[in-house]
């Protein structure tokens, strides 16, 4: 301790306090009371279930997941499928496969939620006479371009040849790697028209948001034909995105004679929307487009609900952590997209699905652990291909975009009715040709009531329920 | 850019930076006193919000889970201060940057604990009353819970004041603030105002957290950004200001942002922050040399031990 230690205590030496029955005690108290802050914390939120917590942000699985799918599982969904058994289905060959997710963070609930799945998909595909999967996850923070080049080399160098990602592989930080090394990348998290035709990437869900206006533009000419002004609110993610929705808002409206008035952005790290809320009163839109995702849609319709405005609010995103923020706000909330019901399972292979998630982790699966789950039996389909045709699937290569170029259809759980759906990527803008999405309202508690449905680039297969 | 549009920024900015300048003076008192980064404010922070939430759901009435939540948010920061930043202040020449690393320490720790323990959801805690909207005319107004948030800060603001003038640890406060020698040769023992000193700014911190919290969510990261704003406003306004300068910087930062939002854009807001901060520290020995009177003096007095 030095002379000029201000904070030194007046009395005694370091070595006697230090050591002292006393300060021991004190300490120990302290500790104590900071121990028994964590069952309080512990006692908080519904989630039942643990995030990666790590600060070396990555985890691996192979067949012997907590997920621990029942045995049976594996022979109902090689049933369902109908797949092959033994050397054709790639049974005895370790496969690995990257992964890359928000595992800390603000938004590590989608990490959570992409994993899990990932989890339950390998044990299921293992279950089912299938390679085993070794997953080897790695932390991106969703959007951490840093980390998702990090993550891109580590798997390059070590040969991974498929990676499941999300945030738009880490907003496109990651698609270099895939070209360089000759891997795969699969998007099923968030997929958006800038990610279009890039090589070795291609994206598996709809593209937010021009997939979604289509199905909204429809309903509201139905429902609502006097709506003709629209305004845009979302958080400022990149120049580049921004700018996409902006167009394409714009583009909808042209088409569909609404009069545009602005598209108005709030700060990522925002939980303030005054002045988006400010900016739409100005504006008196007939409705707002909701360019924000996740929970922060829940804190958006919290303070939207108080400000006395009534122009309803049609998101392009919807999960139940929003519910929870909002509270009672989240009434009358509409949104479309492909929207995953797991309380009314479209298909054999769905149902199955979401009991299984349920079993294993105690709640109800969202879409994106649907839409990392079907991705899982993807790659699981285009091993087969490759070991059909003599090749390796554990090396990079072009093997897997042969694969999928051969047959790009593969079972979904989503699309309604019959033992499962379909999805089909196009191998020109390796994103989805057809996608089934549904335009629905969020009553108070909660529950989500579907309007209508919608397919993506038909209009003729839109129908009000 | 109109009129209704600029008056309801102010507005706005005067909750939410009558806010931040609660959190700032807070952030501000630990390292004016101390000269500790106590980064880990933004730990104190989610600490509370969580604690209230989690009693809340275990039916305990909303104001007394509250004041639980602040009084763990109290035992958490003076924990820090005795468990951590003591021990390393004593041992240490140059404890700056021991401190500096360790408060980012539990941050990063706290955040994963609390996601451990609490899953990464975000999390609501409800107000306790209806919110409704008041109007001023011209599509300007503010909500009950605005007024709350306001009423809330400006008090805690005026009392710390008051407190650091006139009550008896305050004047120990200002003592060590200003001569710690000198307050020690006097029989003020510092190590007990720094206790004092995180214990008040630790239940600002969770006062902060509750009200930030009832406007919109708790997460286990939502302290980080509001520690960054607190550590800008407190630079801006002096470290060793009183807490009415506090508020005031702040107030002034929280309507350039809502200026910039609505004029520029809102990828600039974060970079006009920082460009604040850049341009004030760049500018500061120019300022220092050539001061005017009641401009306040960039000083950051060494660590203790350092």
């Amino acid at each position: 301790m030095g002379s000029n230690d201000v904070l030194s205590d007046t009395d005694g030496s370091d070595a006697v306090r230090r050591v002292s029955r006393r300060n021991l005690l004190k300490r120990a108290g302290a500790a104590a009371a900071f121990t028994a802050v964590g069952p309080l914390v512990a006692a908080c939120g519904s989630s039942k279930s643990t995030t990666s917590t790590t600060t070396g942000s990555e985890r691996s699985t192979t067949g012997t997941s907590s997920a621990s799918a029942t045995s049976t599982a594996g022979a109902q969904i090689r049933e369902l499928l109908g797949l092959p058994s033994g050397k054709a289905a790639a049974q005895g060959i370790t496969v690995p496969v990257g992964a890359s997710m928000a595992l800390s963070g603000a938004v590590a609930i989608y990490g959570h939620l992409d994993y899990t799945a990932i989890k339950l998909a390998a044990e299921h595909i293992k279950q089912a006479g299938g390679p085993e999967l070794h997953v080897q996850a790695r932390n991106n923070e969703l959007a951490n371009a840093q980390k998702g080049v990090a993550n891109a080399r580590e798997w390059g160098g070590s040969g991974v040849p498929v990676v499941l990602s999300s945030g738009s592989a880490t907003v496109f930080s990651e698609l270099p790697y895939y070209s360089q090394f000759k891997m795969m990348g699969l998007e099923p998290g968030g997929a958006t028209k800038l990610g279009e035709g890039k090589p070795f990437f291609y994206q598996t869900r709809s593209e937010i948001p021009n997939d979604q206006l289509t199905g909204i533009s429809a309903y509201l000419k139905a429902k609502h034909p006097a709506f003709k002004k629209v305004v845009m609110v979302g958080l400022a993610y990149s120049p580049a995105s921004d700018k996409l929705q902006e167009e394409a808002v714009k583009q909808t409206a042209a088409s569909s004679g609404w009069s545009y008035l602005g598209s108005f952005f709030a700060p990522v790290t925002t939980t303030d929307y005054s002045s988006l809320i400010s900016q739409i009163q100005s504006a008196k839109p007939d409705f707002v487009l909701c360019a924000i995702y996740g929970a922060s849609v829940g804190v958006f319709l919290k303070q939207y609900a108080t400000s006395g405005l009534k122009a309803p609010i049609i998101g392009f995103d919807y999960t139940p952590e929003a519910s929870k923020v909002a509270g009672s706000a989240i009434s009358g909330y509409q949104f479309a997209f492909d929207y995953f019901d797991a309380s009314k399972p479209p298909n054999e292979w769905a149902k199955l699905f979401v009991a299984e998630y349920e079993r294993a982790y105690g709640e109800e699966p969202t879409y994106y652990s649907a839409n990392y789950y079907e991705a899982t039996f993807l790659i699981w389909q285009m091993i087969r291909e490759i070991v059909a045709k003599s090749g390796d699937p554990t090396k990079q290569g072009n093997a897997y975009v042969e694969a999928l170029t051969a047959n790009p259809k593969f079972p979904s759980v989503y699309g309604s009715g019959g033992k499962y759906g379909t999805k089909e990527i196009s191998p020109t803008t390796h994103s989805l040709v057809r996608v089934p999405m549904v335009y629905c309202e969020v009553n108070s508690e909660g529950k989500v009531q579907v309007l209508a449905t919608f397919n993506k680039g038909s209009n003729s297969e839109f129908k009000l329920v | 850019m109109s009129a209704s549009e600029f008056f309801q920024a102010i507005v706005d900015a005067l909750v939410l930076g009558s806010l931040s300048g609660m959190l700032s003076a807070g952030f501000g008192l630990i390292l004016g006193v101390t000269g500790r980064f106590h980064f880990a404010f933004a730990t104190t922070f989610a600490c509370s919000a969580y604690v209230a939430i989690a009693l809340v759901g275990a039916e305990m009435p909303l104001y007394l889970a509250i004041l639980v939540g602040v009084l763990c948010a109290v035992v958490l920061g003076v924990a820090i201060e005795w468990l951590f930043y003591r021990p390393l202040v004593r041992k240490t020449r140059h404890a700056l940057l021991g401190v500096f690393v360790t408060s980012l320490g539990i941050v990063i720790v706290g955040e994963n604990v609390i996601q451990l323990l609490a899953g990464s959801s975000d999390e609501n805690l409800n107000v306790g009353y209806t919110v409704s909207r008041i109007s001023f005319g011209g599509g300007v107004g503010v909500t009950t819970l605005d007024l709350v948030t306001f009423g809330v800060s400006v008090l805690i603001i005026a009392g710390l004041w008051a407190f650091i003038r006139f009550a008896r640890y305050g004047r120990a406060i200002r003592a060590v603030q200003e001569n710690p020698s000198m307050a020690q040769a006097v029989g003020i023992n510092p190590a007990l105002v720094a206790i004092v000193v995180f214990a008040v700014a630790s239940a600002i911190s969770g006062l902060g957290a509750i009200l930030l919290t009832q406007r919109g969510a708790a997460s286990p990261s939502a302290g980080l950004q509001p520690t960054l704003t607190a550590l800008v406003v407190a630079f801006l306004a002096g470290l060793r200001s009183s807490p009415l300068r506090f508020a005031v910087a702040a107030v002034l930062v929280a309507l350039l942002q809502q200026l910039c939002l609505l004029a520029i854009g809102a990828v600039w807001t974060p970079v006009l922050t920082f460009g604040i901060l850049f341009v004030y520290i760049a500018l500061s020995p120019l300022l220092n040399m050539h001061r005017l009177p009641g401009m306040p003096r960039l000083r950051l007095r060494p660590a203790p031990g350092g």
